[in-house]
């Protein structure tokens, strides 16, 4: 749209912008969405059990708050995720750095970690749950697992990666090994470090809901399976909108600014591949 | 102190949001201070050791109510939407008080 | 032998089997060492014992069938609808427009928050955990199919157009080309996430499977059981790894020249 003489609006602009006309847009298919859905209860003609409508889910979710159930399950599954997520990170991270400083140590523990992360991490549950009991120790314990291997990867990616060049010239200038790691190595590894927390995080928020709905009492996964066993399937739909929301709040708001803001600082791009 | 990347302008969200929920933890522990203190100033004295005390909600306690108030003290009958608790400590209390699905708490004789 | 100049040898791949070696020898000693109930860590000789007997019997090739039938039908479901759903959203702006917020919100759902839902609607067995691995591939192959086809360059395009083709034409000889190789782009990571997506619906709604069985013994606190799934579970995930992916990767990204190695 640029118009270097100015033209009567009618000739040159639309009524509504652009961008405006698409969110117009998806909000018109959000609300078809929601229409076609309450619309479509009484033609389908099951009970709430089966098919809640979505005034169904609207009192569900007061109902929740008010009984001050929905912000309790929230903050806790909230908090173990990002205990979860911290700790996997910082173990990926340190595990990424002396794997990837260390060639021996590398090849040593590669099939290793290799094998180990081809045992998904939904298959470690059982396991967990017979060691550790229900509650809290199996999911953090569930949620480090699936967060440490993406993050490890991606930042022995990053390590390998680090030019050269860089380590030389400060090893020339005399910096030590520590000043070598934290003035050269780190900072370019930290695109894909960074990679490596965005793939973490998106398996640990799936992991998350699962191992709550196998080994909790309390939280967001919890409250979406206790739903369906308590009668009240509204309140699982409520569950997994709110899920839906989390995960929309913490990508818009924490892991594609971080993304935007390392990969802008050393323009460098990072492609689909390095990605698992 | 200067935080790391603070040269970068898109870390403004990520901070933004931690801030916005820190701030939103913080109203809500000062909410539920107020609200305690409201509660418990209307029940008088409170005994300095494990007390009984009735405690009334604002509907019918659900599960996930008992197992809350259960980690406070002992949950002795469930009466529509009064519970009757014994051996509940003024700290136990508080926490029991400051919830805002409580409407009031009363003392209660035990029988 | 490599000619002795400045650069250090490799270190020897065999060292790679040291750390299993450690743990095998780890787990043989710590019993011996150590007292503590026999549930939390079996002996080896359990784990291999009951290896060889749901061999022998069958069971462990049932529950491995089961397992990846579920996966593939799961799998085709998922791509069948995505690809049409898709090829909508990428050639036309209003409906893409209209569903992305929709769809945006529904794949940060996708997948095990469907299993209490499905329990519901399908009860425990086949019908759920090839629902819950249906969703998963979908929005996963759905995501691939939009980008597959924004990324065709224009050029392609009007070498269609020139040569007198439109419409029909242009779908099958540029569009659907272009959008499956993105599609096979992402089987890996389509796969990872339907994989997860079946073992752990199977250990939730299940009735048989890997993923069931692997639960199952949870109850009855026979760990070799456990151990052995596990172990299963990673090599099968390995195999398909190694030998289906990397394959149609060979076959098609790098035989068109869209991934050097």
């Amino acid at each position: 749209m640029t118009a270097s003489v100015t033209l009567p609006r009618a000739a040159t602009q639309p009524l509504v912008s652009r961008r405006s006309a698409r969110v117009l847009r998806g909000a018109a298919g959000v609300l078809l969405l929601l229409v076609a859905w309450q619309l479509s209860v009484p033609l389908v003609g099951l009970s709430p059990y089966f098919y809640p409508a979505p005034s169904d889910v609207v009192a569900s979710f007061a109902d929740l708050i008010r009984k001050g159930i929905l912000p309790v399950y929230f903050a806790d599954s909230m908090g173990r995720y990002f205990a979860g997520l911290a700790a996997g990170a910082l173990l990926g991270v340190v595990f990424g750095v002396a794997i990837g400083l260390n060639r021996t140590v590398a090849v040593t523990l590669s099939p290793l970690l290799k094998f180990l992360f081809a045992i998904v991490e939904v298959a470690w549950i059982p396991i967990f749950v017979v060691w550790f009991g229900y509650g809290l120790k199996t999911i953090l314990l569930a949620l480090i697992y699936v967060v440490f291997f993406p993050v490890l990867y991606n930042t022995l990616l990053g390590v390998r990666t680090a030019p050269q060049i860089l380590v030389n010239a400060l090893r020339s200038l005399g910096a030590t090994r520590w000043q070598v790691l934290r003035y050269a190595i780190l900072p370019s590894a930290l695109p894909g470090i960074i990679t490596g927390l965005r793939v973490g995080a998106g398996f640990a928020f799936r992991g998350l809901v699962f191992a709550e709905i196998v080994a909790a009492k309390s939280g967001i996964g919890y409250l979406i399976f206790e739903g369906t066993q308590t009668q009240q399937t509204a309140r699982t739909i409520v569950g997994m909108i709110v899920m839906g929301l989390t995960w929309l709040a913490i990508d818009l708001c924490y892991l594609r600014p971080l993304e935007r803001a390392t990969i802008q600082r050393w323009g460098l791009t990072v492609d689909a591949e390095q990605r698992t | 102190m200067r935080l790391p990347f603070s040269d970068a302008p898109s870390l403004r969200v990520p901070v933004t949001a931690t801030l916005v929920v820190i701030a939103v933890l913080a109203a809500w522990w000062m909410a539920a201070t107020v609200a305690a203190d409201r509660k418990l100033a209307a029940l008088g004295a409170v005994p300095a050791d494990r007390g009984s005390y009735r405690i009334v909600l604002a509907f019918a306690p659900e599960r996930f109510h008992q197992l809350r108030l259960q980690e406070a003290g002992r949950l002795v009958e469930v009466r529509e939407r009064t519970v009757y608790m014994m051996d509940v400590t003024p700290a136990a209390l508080r926490g029991i008080a400051g919830e805002y699905w409580v409407d009031g708490v009363a003392s209660w004789d035990g029988r | 032998m490599s000619p002795k100049g400045r650069q250090p040898l490799a270190p020897p791949t065999w060292l790679g089997t040291l750390p299993f070696l450690a743990i095998l020898v780890l787990w043989w000693l710590l019993p011996r060492v150590m007292q503590y109930p026999s549930y939390m860590l079996p002996p080896i000789s359990a784990i291999v014992d009951f290896a060889w007997e749901s061999i022998r019997d069958g069971s462990l090739l049932k529950n491995t069938a089961a397992s990846l039938a579920r996966l593939f039908i799961g799998f085709a479901i998922g791509m069948a609808l995505a690809v049409p759903l898709g090829l909508a959203i990428a050639l036309n702006r209003y409906v893409a427009d209209m569903f992305r917020p929709v769809l945006s919100f529904l794949q940060a759902i996708a997948g095990i928050a469907w299993v209490p839902l499905t329990i519901i609607w399908f009860g425990i067995g086949n019908g759920s955990v090839i629902f819950v691995i249906a969703n998963t591939i979908f929005f996963a192959s759905l995501y691939n199919t939009v980008i597959g086809v924004q990324s065709i360059p224009t050029s392609l395009y009007r070498a269609v157009r020139s040569h007198g083709g439109s419409g029909f034409a242009l779908l099958t000889n540029l569009i659907l080309p272009g959008a499956l190789v993105q599609l096979l782009l992402g089987v890996r990571t389509s796969m990872a996430y339907g994989w997860r997506a079946l073992v752990a619906s199977e250990m939730i709604a299940g009735s048989s499977g890997l993923g069931y069985m692997t639960m199952e013994a949870v109850q009855w606190q026979r760990t070799d059981v456990i151990i052995l799934g596990m172990i299963v579970i990673g090599l099968i995930w390995m195999v398909m790894d190694r030998t289906l992916f990397t394959a149609i990767e060979r076959r098609t990204v790098m035989r068109w020249g869209l991934l050097q190695r």
